[in-house]
Order: structure tokens, then C-alpha cells, then sequence
């Protein structure tokens, strides 16, 4: 999972947990069509993020593939996309 | 150093959070006790994060501290989150539709070394204990005509 | 064990989530899911530092009481006072408006929402002009072109883009956010104006101009100034232009339109601009209040309901009479009319004028509220109620009049009643002392 050229980095303390990122992203989209239709995830072990008390939260990072939909629904640069050059 | 803004209030996450958190929560205190600058008028009127600053409107005055907006641009505009601090502001009048103006109300900023006052003691020392109304310039007289 | 409760409603805004997942252990709540910031702390606070029986005040101090002798006190001060204000209504489920509805006109006093300090301009335009309404599912379903007119949702009602306007995919606008045009209309460059497509940064209090320059250009007027608004007049052609693009427009608007000079004014005219948006270009327009408490539009259905008219409803002559700006809370304090005032599911701490506030110290004054708020200062009778939408059920509007059922989550402590029963048990009173002294 570290070796990826893509991780999200996440900020707690900046999110208001709106999930803009959880339903724009198009990965969980596919994977879970409750999210595609604005709702949260039905199916924890399919989508990327969810929002968890609160804030955002990253389940499974294995899945992203660094398309950065998240980064540009995100007002205040909670949610960020890293990227591991030596990889 | 005073400057003349237009004042304007409204909702924020963190006042949201605030109240479900509890109006004695610091939580609160740190959403609501604010007015929030654009930067440029920050640098201009001298103040730096976090100073204590007087905003004075025709109808109160409040103390509070001076925050960078995060939603800049809006020169000439500053910005108080609903609470207790900005209701002391606001302009009571309601023009017969039952809606007092809560926005687009003419203020001053001064740089003050007073104290903060919580949300308790601010709704005791305003309203328990009657401290608004000497706070307030010009309601006498409105009010001696309605 | 944790427990994970699915589908609970969120209790704050008026989006009303309804998907919920709550984490309960031994009665008490550890976490959620898919709720927003202030949705979780809702959650979370929810079983936090609340007062474990009622309140009176003895001698400027807050005392506990028994709950028989709450009831005494409270029902005495409405029945004493001539002019009494029954103020809330938005954070509490219909059935307990139904009651007050009752209540009110047993102490023949004035009932009214917190829409008075929220959406009552809208309320009494759409009385004026009539509104083209829509559900959010038929927003989620077909709108391409998204109006934000002085609202900050991102910051009001975070999961309102994600979860119902801008980002789901419909059965029309597959895409989702691609599909669609967001445009935000509002003096700061709000967190919600750095998603839209455009911002147009109006300059305060200039709303109502520039929905009357829309609708010059609408017209085929010319527009004779160079800057409306702060905003040159070429900018606001050529929006209007990208506006008629699109098939499906909806129109949500906020404070930014209600709570400055104008008021009812300007939403008149945002209603006039949809009308003429769908007769000349034939996109078709609809248009939403957001409305901020999670009962707000309830409680104005259910005052509609019972007693003819939506907010500021006075009792005093026996039959209902409605006059927003002679009968609504802000009125009645500031001129100092009302002698007793009952709170219930609001926070006037928070959210009333200074002179309102003011003349509310003077006179006594019932609270019905959970938390620790500050208008506890100056309340002399207090109630610690169950939460709606936590600790006991009841029935919720959301903000585009769809009723919702807010479930349960955790059990009440045992001297928690609900809302109804506490303003029931205060009507019987109310009925008892009034037959005694006829």
C-alpha cells in the first residue's frame, strides 16, 4: 500500500464532513450505487473514503488511482492527493 | 485607527458545531467571538490574529477578536457568525415584516484592550443586568417615536 | 457491543440526512457515520452536560425542582401573564407544535416559529407572488443549473450539494457535477462559491438591483447603467446568456436575500425572474428556501394547519389573526407588549436582537431546552426535554416540505419527558386554572 505513486492525505481537524469527495469520487461511484446517488456507503469494503464521525476518513487507499476528483470538490483543502516520485 | 465597514453576520461550521457542542463550550466561544477581516483591511487597520477589537454599529457595542477571513476576498466587509456577540450589533428594526436587519449594517473597528466576554456573561452583562441599552447610541430616541 | 443503528435522520438542518449510521454501546452513542461536522456533534454532545431535572428560579439562582412543580410554576406564569409569546417550534417534532397550537389558544397568546428570524420574507412573498416549488429528488433527478443566491451551504447545510443538488448522479444528469452549472451569488467569496462555476461577487445589499437587471435583460430593456451591483453590465449579460443555456433551473436562496433591506422585496423578485425565466426562455425554474432548523418548515405547516396561517399567529381576541410585523416575535418584544414568553426548540441566545433580548430579560420566561444555553441566564422556569430525533420519535418537515420520521436512537434518562408531554401536561394545568377562575 505505501509503494503506490498516489496516497490521499487527509486533515481532520479542516473537514466539515460534507462528503463532496465521497460522492464525486468516481471510483466509489461504481463500486457502490448508493453513493452515486448522493447517499453515504452502503458497502464499506468497496469505496475509497467515507466521512466517520465527522470527519474523512481513507478505508482503502489500494483502490485510488490518483484521478485528484476529490482535491477539486474540496473547499478547504482537507483532502489532498501526495504523490511518491522515488517509487 | 478606525475604519468604517459594512457589517454582516451569518451562519458558519464551527458556530454550528459551537452550539451542538454547548453555548459554555470553547468550542463556541472560539466560532462566535470573532469578526472576520479581509486581509487587506487587517494590514491596513494594523491588526494582527487574534488582537482584541471594539466593533461599534449604531445599535451596540462588542469586543471580540480579529480573525483573517478565510472566505476573502470582501474589502470594506466584515463578517460576525450568529451568536451572542453579534446579536448585541444588529439592528432590531424589522420595517413590518417581522425580520430585524441582520446584515448590511454600518460598523466601526477600534483596537481595544478590553476583555472578551463569554456567552454567558455577555447575555448577563448586556441584557440580565441591562448593559445594552447604554451601549446603544441612537435607540432612544427611535424608540421615544414608536 | 457496538451497535450500529443504520438510516437515523440527523436532527440539525433542514436537509434532514436520512442516512445515517449511528454507533451505540450500552445506551450510550460513540460514533456516526456519513453525517457532517455538526450532524456527529449533535450526536455526540446530545448525551453531554444536560440537566438532570427541571429548573426554577429562586432569588436570581437557577433551583432544581420537581417535575409536578415545574408544571405548577410554568402553567401559572402563562395563565397570569395577558399577553404571552410562545416562541420556537423548529427543533422539535409537529406533534409538539400541534399541542402549542392548543396551548396558545387556551392562554390566548401569540404562537411563532423561528421562521420569523430565518425565512418569514420568503413566506410572506410566496404569499404574494405564488411559488413554483420542487423536491430535492426532482432537483437531483433533473436540475442542470444551480442558483445559490445568498446562501453558504457548505457552511449551513453541509451534505446539501453532496447529498441532494450538485453531485449525485440522476436519472436526467448522469454526470453528476459535470452535468450541471453551479452559480453562487453572494458579497464574500464563500467556501461554497469556490466549487460553483461562477461566483458573482455582488456588492452588499444589492440584490434586489440585480434581479431587476435580470429581468430588464429578460425584457429586452435596455440596461442604461455600466455597473449594477458592483458588477459591469456586459458580465450580467452575458450571465443571463449562459443561464438560458440550460433546461432545468432551481433556485436556492438564503439569509443573503431575507435578513437585509428589502427583505420580502427581494425574494418577490427572485420569484418574478423564475416566472420569467420559464415563460420567455422556457427553462423551467423552481425555487427553495433553505431552511435552517430541521423543523422549520414543519413548524410552519403544522401552525398553517391548525390554525390557518403560518407564523406570527395571535390569539388574543379568541380566533386567529395574522399580521407579520405587528404579531411576530420581533415585534411584540421590542415593543415590549409580551409579559410572559415560552421557549421551546430554539436558541434566541443566539439568533434574537439586542432589543428583543433585552426586553425578554424583563419578563419571565419558560424554556424548554435541552442544553446548557445561555439564555439560561435570564429564564426563570427551565425544562430538560428528550431530544427529538435521539431520544424519542416524532414526525419532522424537511426543507422542501417532505415529512420525515425521526427515529430513536438511545433511551432517556428517566425525568427526560418529550416535548409533547411536557407542553400537555402544562396545557391540563393551563385548562384546570383558567376553569377555576371562570
Amino acid at each position: 500500500m505505501d509503494n503506490k505513486l498516489y496516497n490521499l492525505v487527509t486533515k481532520e481537524e479542516k473537514c466539515y464532513g460534507c462528503g463532496n469527495c465521497v460522492v464525486a469520487c468516481p471510483v466509489n461511484a461504481y463500486n457502490d450505487p448508493a453513493v452515486a446517488g448522493g447517499k453515504g456507503p452502503e458497502q464499506l469494503d468497496k469505496v475509497i473514503m467515507c466521512v466517520e464521525n465527522g470527519v474523512i476518513k481513507i478505508l482503502n487507499m489500494g483502490l485510488c488511482k490518483g484521478c485528484g476528483t476529490c482535491i477539486e470538490e474540496c473547499p478547504d483543502g482537507a483532502i489532498g492527493l501526495e504523490v511518491n516520485y522515488t517509487t | 485607527m478606525e475604519m468604517e465597514f459594512i457589517l454582516s453576520t451569518g451562519r458558519s461550521i464551527w458556530q454550528g458545531e459551537g452550539i451542538e457542542a454547548g453555548c459554555d463550550s470553547d468550542l463556541y466561544f472560539n466560532a462566535c467571538a470573532r469578526v472576520e477581516i479581509d486581509p487587506d483591511d487587517m494590514e491596513r487597520l494594523g491588526l494582527k490574529e487574534n488582537d482584541t477589537v471594539k466593533v461599534v454599529t449604531k445599535y451596540g457595542k462588542v469586543v471580540v477578536y480579529a480573525k483573517e477571513s478565510e472566505q476573502s476576498p470582501h474589502r470594506g466587509l466584515i463578517y460576525m457568525p450568529y451568536g451572542t456577540w453579534a446579536n448585541v450589533l444588529v439592528e432590531p428594526l424589522t420595517q413590518c415584516t417581522g425580520m430585524p436587519n441582520l446584515k448590511n449594517i454600518p460598523a466601526r473597528i477600534e483596537k481595544t484592550d478590553e476583555k472578551v466576554l463569554g456567552a454567558h456573561e455577555a447575555i448577563k452583562y448586556y441584557y440580565a443586568d441591562g448593559n445594552w441599552e447604554g451601549t446603544a447610541e441612537s435607540l432612544k430616541s427611535y424608540y421615544d417615536i414608536h | 457491543m457496538i451497535e450500529e443503528k443504520e438510516n437515523i435522520v440527523c436532527p440539525f438542518c433542514g436537509c434532514l440526512c436520512d442516512d445515517g449510521v449511528v454507533k451505540v454501546e450500552d445506551n450510550k452513542i460513540v460514533g456516526t457515520r456519513n453525517l457532517c461536522r455538526i450532524g456527529h456533534k449533535k450526536f455526540e454532545s446530545a448525551q453531554h452536560g444536560r440537566a438532570e431535572s427541571p429548573r426554577i428560579r429562586k432569588n436570581g439562582e437557577l433551583v432544581p425542582v420537581t417535575l409536578e412543580e415545574a408544571f405548577d410554576k410554568a402553567a401559572e406564569i402563562l395563565v397570569n401573564a395577558e399577553r404571552p409569546l410562545f416562541y420556537g417550534w423548529s427543533a422539535t417534532c409537529a406533534e409538539a407544535t400541534q399541542v402549542g397550537c392548543e396551548l396558545t389558544e387556551a392562554c390566548r397568546g401569540i404562537i411563532d416559529c423561528t421562521a420569523t428570524i430565518c425565512h418569514a420574507p420568503s413566506i410572506e412573498a410566496i404569499q404574494d407572488q405564488g411559488a413554483p416549488l420542487s423536491t430535492l429528488g426532482e432537483v437531483m433527478n433533473r436540475a442542470d443549473l444551480i442558483l445559490y443566491w445568498g446562501c453558504n451551504p457548505m457552511h449551513a447545510h453541509p451534505r446539501h450539494m453532496s447529498r441532494y443538488s450538485v453531485y449525485p448522479r440522476g436519472f436526467f444528469r448522469k454526470r453528476g457535477r459535470k452535468s450541471r452549472t453551479i452559480m453562487v451569488f453572494d458579497p464574500r467569496r464563500t467556501d461554497t462559491a469556490k466549487l460553483a462555476d461562477l461566483h458573482v461577487q455582488i456588492s452588499p445589499a444589492s440584490d434586489h438591483m440585480l434581479v431587476h437587471t435580470f429581468r430588464e435583460i429578460l425584457n429586452s430593456y435596455d440596461v442604461t447603467h455600466e455597473t449594477v451591483a458592483g458588477i459591469p453590465a456586459d458580465a450580467i449579460r452575458e450571465t443571463m446568456e449562459a443561464m438560458a443555456q440550460h433546461q432545468w433551473c432551481i433556485l436556492f436562496f438564503g439569509m443573503g436575500l431575507t435578513q437585509q433591506m428589502g427583505k420580502d422585496r427581494n425574494i418577490d423578485v427572485a420569484i418574478q425572474l423564475m416566472h420569467e425565466l420559464n415563460k420567455y426562455i422556457g427553462i423551467r425554474t423552481t425555487l427553495m428556501p433553505m431552511r435552517g432548523h430541521f423543523n422549520v418548515a414543519g413548524a410552519n405547516i403544522t401552525i398553517c394547519s391548525e390554525t390557518g396561517y403560518p407564523f406570527a399567529v395571535d390569539f388574543s381576541r379568541g380566533y386567529p389573526r395574522y399580521l407579520p410585523g405587528e404579531t411576530s416575535a420581533m415585534d411584540v418584544l421590542y415593543r415590549g407588549e409580551v409579559d410572559a414568553m415560552l421557549n421551546i426548540g430554539a436558541n434566541p441566545g443566539t439568533s434574537f436582537s439586542n432589543r428583543a433580548l433585552s426586553h425578554m430579560a424583563k419578563i419571565p420566561l419558560i424554556n424548554i431546552e435541552p442544553h446548557n444555553q445561555q439564555l439560561l441566564q435570564i429564564s426563570d422556569v427551565v425544562f430538560s426535554p428528550a431530544m427529538v430525533g435521539i431520544e424519542c420519535e416524532g414526525t419532522a418537515y424537511r426543507m422542501d416540505n417532505v415529512p420525515i420520521k425521526l427515529r430513536k436512537v438511545v433511551e432517556p434518562p428517566e425525568n427526560r419527558l418529550p416535548d409533547v408531554v411536557i407542553l400537555t401536561e402544562i396545557l391540563k394545568r393551563v385548562k384546570e386554572l383558567k376553569g377555576k377562575g371562570a
